[in-house]
C-alpha cells in the first residue's frame, strides 16, 4: 500500500506575489484578469495580516467578481482606507505553475517522487503530491514528517496544509477540507491525529496537518463534501438533488447504478479515492534539470568528508550538473545538496543565488560556507547535487571602445551570495520603503537571495493597474526620522510641564538629560488593521549636551518612550 | 626608529629568525608607503571634512574611524557619528569620479539602522537636480575618466568640470545583519574585499589589532573605503585606520549655516524653525595610524550636515554658490594630493 503526502498551498498566486514582494504583506492583494472588453475580474485575493479587530467582518470577495465590485466589498467591510491600500496585480498562470514546479523540485528533500496536484478549473494546480511510501520513518514517523514539512515551508514564508493518506485523491481531500474531518474525529473515536498549531507570521490562521491511517479513508473521509472528489459542478448538483451531499453518502450508493446514471468520472473518482484504480501523477516539467549523485560503497564518516577531498568531490558533481546547462547558456539560481545518512532523513543544504551562475568554484564555495554551520549525521552514504532552478544567463554585448571602468556588479553579486550563504537568507537584506505612517512599518527588509528558488520579481503587466489603485507616496521627509531605531520602544522617566506638553527633562541609561530644543508633537495614529491602534505623539528632542533623541508619548496610557536616536 | 639603529643598539647578535622578521617588517612598511602614494584620493563629499583630512580627501582603500563622544556625556549613540559615516558613504557611492553602479554596504550589528533616514539621501545624491551639489558634478567623458583623480592631472580635472551628461544609476544599499561578533568581523572583511562596493559602514564594538590589520589589507586590495563608527574608548587603542575623527555635537544655530534648498526670502524664518533638518558637529582629527596617543595638534572644524539629503550646508551660500564651492574644493583636493 502506498502512502501519499499532499501539500496544499491555499491561494498560491497570492502567496507567490507575497514571496516576491514581502513588503505587501500588510496590504490586501487582488489578482485580476482582464477580459477582451477590458473588464477586470478578480481571480484570487488575500490579505496576510488583515485587521485583527474585525475577524467577523472578513470581506467576502469571491473569484469571478469584477474588480470594482471587490473594491466595494472591501470598502464596506474594512473601510475605504483598505481600498487605498489594496495592491492590484495581473494574474500570471504560467509564472504560478513555474514557481510551483520549482517548489516541487525543492520538495524532493522529503521524498524522491514529487508530482503536481490536480489543476482546479482554469487556475492551474495549487498542490503537490509526494510519494512517502516507506520514507516517513526517516523523519520520525508520518506525523513528524507532516510537521517537518509544515515547519520548513513556514520558515520560507509559505502557508500550507498537509495531509497523508493512501491515495492522492484521499490525501488531497483531507488537506483541502480538514475542518470537516474535525467533526468526524469525535465519531471515529480519535483515530485521526489532527493538530492545530501556530507557525510563523500567519499567526491568525491555524496550520493544520492530518494523517489518515492506512486503509481508513472510507470511514474517515465520509463526512467530506462532494467537492472534495473534484466532481464536475453539474454532477454535484444532480447528486445534491437526490440528497447526496457527502462522500460517505456517495460511497453507500451502488457502484453499478452510479455508472449507469452518471458520467464515468464519478465512479473513477471513487475508485481513485479508495485506491482501486491507480491515479496517474503529473510530474513537473523541467525533468531535464540535471542532478549528480555519488553513492559510496561503504558509509563514510562525516568528519572525513570535510576538507579538500570533499571540495573536490563537490566540484566534480557540480561540474557534471553545469555541463548541460552551460551548453544551453543557462545558469543556476538555486541548488540543493543532499547528504544521505544512516537511518535518518537527508541533510539538505540549500544554496540560493542572487544571479544565475555557471561558475563551479563559486557554487562550491557557497556550499562549503553553509556546511560549516551544519551538524551532519555520523555516517554519510551518498551525496547528491540537484539543480532546483535555472535562469537564462545574462548576455553581455562586447564593446568596441573601452568605456568608463564599471565596477563589477558581478563582484557584488558574489559578495551577496557568500554573505547570504554563511549568515543566512534573512541577514542580507535590501531595504524598501513602504508608505506607512507607523515608523516600525515604514520599511520592509527584502531578502535578496534564494527565495525558495523562486524567480526574481519581474516587471508585471499589471503595473498600471497597481499604480491606479495602490498609493505611491514614499516615507517621511529626511531629518525627521532617526538614524537608529530601537527594536522595541524603551520606557522613559520624563518630566513635562503640561500634561500634554513637550518634555523638559528625561532620564536614560542612568543619566539625566535636560532638553534644550524640542520639535513636536507629530501625532501618529494608525495601524488599526494590524491590531491595537497606534496612538503616539512624537517629539524630536535635542539635549543640552547635544544628543538628539526621538521620544513619543503613548496617548493610551500617557507614558513616555524612547524610540530612536539620531546617532 | 629604523631597523638599522635597532640592529646597532642590540648587543647580542641577532638570531636569523629575528632578522628575518625585521626584514619582513621593513618590506611591509615600504609596501605600505609605496601603495599609499599611488592610491587615488577622492572628495568625501563634505568640503569641511575634506579640509580636515590629511590628503585633502579620502584615499581609496583606506579605513576611517568615527569616534563617538565619551560615555560620560550619555549621548554616545545620539551624537551624529553614524550619520556622518553614512553621509560620507552615500556621497562616495554617488561620486561621479568613481565607476558607477557601486553598492553601499552597511554591516548593521544589532539591527539598529533605520533605513527611512538614509534612503532619501541615496536618492537625492543620485538624482540630478540643481539642489544637490554632488549631482552637479558631471560624468567625465569615457576616455578620460580613469585619470580624473590621478595626482597632478589638473588638465583632466578641468575637463571633468565641464557641464556634461549626468549619471542615472539606481542607488544600491545593502544591509547585512550578522548575529555574532565573529560573523560581523567576517562580513566586514568580505565586504571590504569586494571591488564592486563603494563604501562599507559598520559599528563594530571591540576590534583586535589583528582583525583591524586584516580589514586594512582587505580594503587596500580592493580600493573600498571602510567607515567604522567606534566608541570613544577606542581612542586609546592602536588603530590601522588612516584617519580617526572624533565627532562631538555642536549647536547648529551658533554656526549660522544655511541649507541648500532655501530661497533667500524666507530664509530667516526657516532657519529658526528647521533646526531638525540640520546637524552640526565638531569634527576633530585625533591622529591616524599608530600615533593616536602622541598626536600633538588636533585640527578641528565644525561641519553642518543637511539631514534632508545628507550633504553639507555651507555657510552663507545658496545652492549654486555651494556647488561652485564644492567644485573648488574638488580641485583643491586634486591638487593637494
Amino acid at each position: 500500500m502506498s502512502r501519499i503526502m499532499t501539500i496544499w498551498l491555499p491561494r498560491w498566486p497570492v502567496q507567490r506575489v507575497l514571496q516576491q514582494q514581502p513588503e505587501c504583506r500588510s496590504r490586501p492583494i487582488v489578482l485580476c484578469r482582464q477580459n477582451h472588453r477590458g473588464l477586470l475580474t478578480v481571480t484570487s485575493w488575500g490579505w496576510a495580516t488583515p485587521p485583527a479587530e474585525t475577524p467577523d467582518r472578513q470581506p467576502r470577495i469571491r473569484p469571478g467578481m469584477s474588480l470594482a465590485e471587490a473594491m466595494a466589498v472591501l470598502a464596506a467591510s474594512s473601510g475605504p482606507q483598505a481600498c487605498r491600500l489594496a495592491h492590484v496585480v495581473d494574474e500570471d498562470c504560467v509564472g504560478d505553475q513555474q514557481a510551483l514546479e520549482t517548489l516541487a523540485r525543492w520538495c524532493r528533500r522529503f521524498s524522491p517522487v514529487v508530482a503536481l496536484g490536480p489543476a482546479i478549473g482554469t487556475a492551474g494546480s495549487d498542490s503537490l503530491h509526494l510519494d512517502v511510501t516507506g520514507t516517513a520513518h526517516f523523519f520520525g514517523g508520518e506525523s513528524a514528517l507532516a510537521r517537518t514539512a509544515l515547519w520548513t515551508l513556514a520558515a520560507r514564508g509559505l502557508y500550507a496544509r498537509v495531509a497523508i493518506a493512501d491515495t492522492p485523491t484521499a490525501a488531497w481531500a483531507a488537506a483541502r477540507y480538514p475542518e470537516r474531518l474535525h467533526a468526524s474525529q469525535a465519531q471515529t473515536g480519535g483515530l485521526l491525529t489532527p493538530a492545530a498549531g501556530q507557525y510563523g507570521r500567519w499567526r491568525h490562521r491555524q496550520q493544520r496537518w492530518v494523517v489518515v491511517p492506512p486503509g481508513q479513508q472510507r470511514q474517515l473521509l465520509g463526512s467530506l463534501p462532494l467537492a472534495a472528489l473534484r466532481l464536475a459542478p453539474d454532477a454535484c448538483e444532480t447528486l445534491a438533488e437526490v440528497g447526496v451531499t457527502t462522500v460517505g453518502q456517495l460511497l453507500r450508493l451502488s457502484r453499478v447504478s452510479l455508472r449507469q446514471r452518471f458520467e464515468p468520472e464519478v465512479t473513477l473518482r471513487i475508485a481513485h479515492l479508495l485506491g482501486e484504480a491507480v491515479e496517474p501523477l503529473t510530474f513537473p516539467r523541467g525533468g531535464d534539470l540535471p542532478s549528480a549523485t555519488e553513492a559510496f560503497d561503504l558509509p563514510v564518516l562525516s568528519r572525513d568528508l570535510v576538507g579538500d577531498a570533499f571540495a573536490r568531490l563537490l566540484r566534480v558533481l557540480v561540474g557534471d550538473c553545469l555541463q548541460p546547462l552551460r551548453a544551453a547558456s543557462r545558469g543556476i539560481t538555486s541548488l540543493q545538496v543532499r547528504l544521505d545518512g544512516d537511518g535518518r532523513g537527508p541533510t539538505v543544504i540549500d544554496v540560493g543565488l542572487f544571479r544565475p551562475t555557471v561558475e563551479a568554484t563559486h557554487l562550491v564555495d557557497l556550499i562549503l560556507l553553509r556546511l560549516e554551520r551544519i551538524r551532519l549525521a555520523r555516517e554519510i552514504t551518498a551525496v547528491t547535487v540537484e539543480v532546483v532552478a535555472v535562469a537564462a544567463l545574462p548576455c553581455r554585448q562586447q564593446v568596441l571602445f573601452a568605456g568608463p571602468p564599471t565596477a563589477g556588479t558581478a563582484a557584488v553579486d558574489g559578495l551577496l551570495d557568500r554573505l547570504a550563504s554563511r549568515l543566512g537568507r534573512s541577514a542580507v537584506i535590501e531595504p524598501r520603503l513602504v508608505a506607512d505612517a507607523q515608523p516600525e512599518a515604514a520599511w520592509a527588509a527584502v531578502p535578496i537571495a534564494g527565495r525558495v528558488g523562486l524567480r526574481q520579481a519581474r516587471p508585471q503587466a499589471g503595473r498600471q493597474v497597481a499604480r491606479r489603485y495602490g498609493h505611491g507616496q514614499r516615507g517621511a521627509a529626511g531629518g525627521s526620522r532617526p538614524t537608529f531605531l530601537l527594536s522595541r520602544p524603551q520606557p522613559l522617566e520624563v518630566l513635562a510641564l503640561a500634561p500634554e506638553g513637550p518634555p523638559l527633562r528625561f532620564r536614560w541609561r542612568g543619566q539625566d538629560h535636560r532638553v534644550d530644543r524640542v520639535r513636536g508633537p507629530e501625532r501618529i495614529e494608525t495601524a488599526w488593521w494590524r491590531g491595537p491602534t497606534v496612538r503616539r505623539d512624537y517629539y524630536i528632542v535635542e539635549t543640552a549636551s547635544g544628543g538628539r533623541f526621538w521620544l513619543f508619548r503613548g496617548l493610551r496610557r500617557q507614558s513616555w518612550f524612547l524610540h530612536g536616536t539620531y546617532g | 626608529m629604523s631597523v638599522a639603529t635597532l640592529a646597532s643598539h642590540s648587543s647580542a647578535p641577532l638570531s636569523a629568525t629575528r632578522l628575518q622578521s625585521l626584514k619582513r617588517l621593513c618590506r611591509v612598511q615600504a609596501d605600505a608607503s609605496a601603495s599609499c602614494s599611488q592610491r587615488l584620493t577622492v572628495s568625501s563629499g563634505l568640503p569641511t571634512l575634506d579640509q580636515l583630512l590629511p590628503h585633502g580627501g579620502l584615499r581609496l582603500g583606506s579605513l576611517v574611524e568615527w569616534l563617538e563622544p565619551p560615555a560620560e556625556t550619555g549621548v554616545e549613540a545620539a551624537a551624529g557619528a553614524a550619520a556622518f559615516a553614512l553621509a560620507v558613504g552615500v556621497r562616495l557611492q554617488a561620486n561621479a569620479d568613481l565607476p558607477p553602479g557601486r553598492a553601499l554596504v552597511v554591516i548593521d550589528r544589532g539591527g539598529r539602522l533605520y533605513p527611512p533616514a538614509v534612503v532619501p539621501w541615496l536618492e537625492a545624491a543620485s538624482a540630478p537636480s540643481s539642489a544637490s551639489p554632488s549631482a552637479l558634478s558631471p560624468l567625465p567623458s569615457p576616455a578620460r575618466s580613469a585619470k580624473v583623480t590621478q595626482r597632478g592631472d589638473r588638465q583632466a580635472s578641468q575637463h571633468a568640470s565641464q557641464p556634461g551628461h549626468y549619471r542615472q544609476v539606481t542607488p544600491r544599499l545593502f544591509v547585512i545583519r550578522p548575529a555574532s561578533d565573529a560573523d560581523e568581523i567576517w562580513a566586514i572583511d568580505q565586504a571590504l574585499r569586494c571591488a564592486g562596493v563603494a563604501a562599507v559602514v559598520g559599528w563594530p564594538g571591540r576590534v583586535s589589532a589583528t582583525v583591524f590589520r586584516r580589514w586594512q589589507l582587505a580594503a587596500r586590495s580592493s580600493g573600498v573605503v571602510g567607515l567604522l563608527v567606534r566608541p570613544a574608548a577606542a581612542r586609546h587603542e592602536p588603530t590601522w585606520a588612516e584617519t580617526r575623527i572624533q565627532v562631538c555635537p555642536a549647536r547648529a544655530a551658533a554656526t549660522g549655516g544655511t541649507c541648500s534648498v532655501r530661497s533667500p526670502a524666507d530664509k530667516a524664518s526657516r532657519d529658526k524653525a528647521n533646526w531638525i533638518e540640520r546637524r552640526a558637529c565638531t569634527l576633530v582629527r585625533v591622529g591616524g595610524q599608530w600615533d593616536a596617543v602622541t598626536a600633538v595638534a588636533e585640527p578641528a572644524a565644525t561641519c553642518v550636515l543637511d539631514l534632508t539629503d545628507g550633504s553639507e550646508c555651507l555657510a552663507g551660500t545658496n545652492g549654486v554658490g555651494q556647488a561652485r564651492e564644492q567644485a573648488r574644493w574638488r580641485r583643491v583636493a586634486c591638487r593637494a594630493s
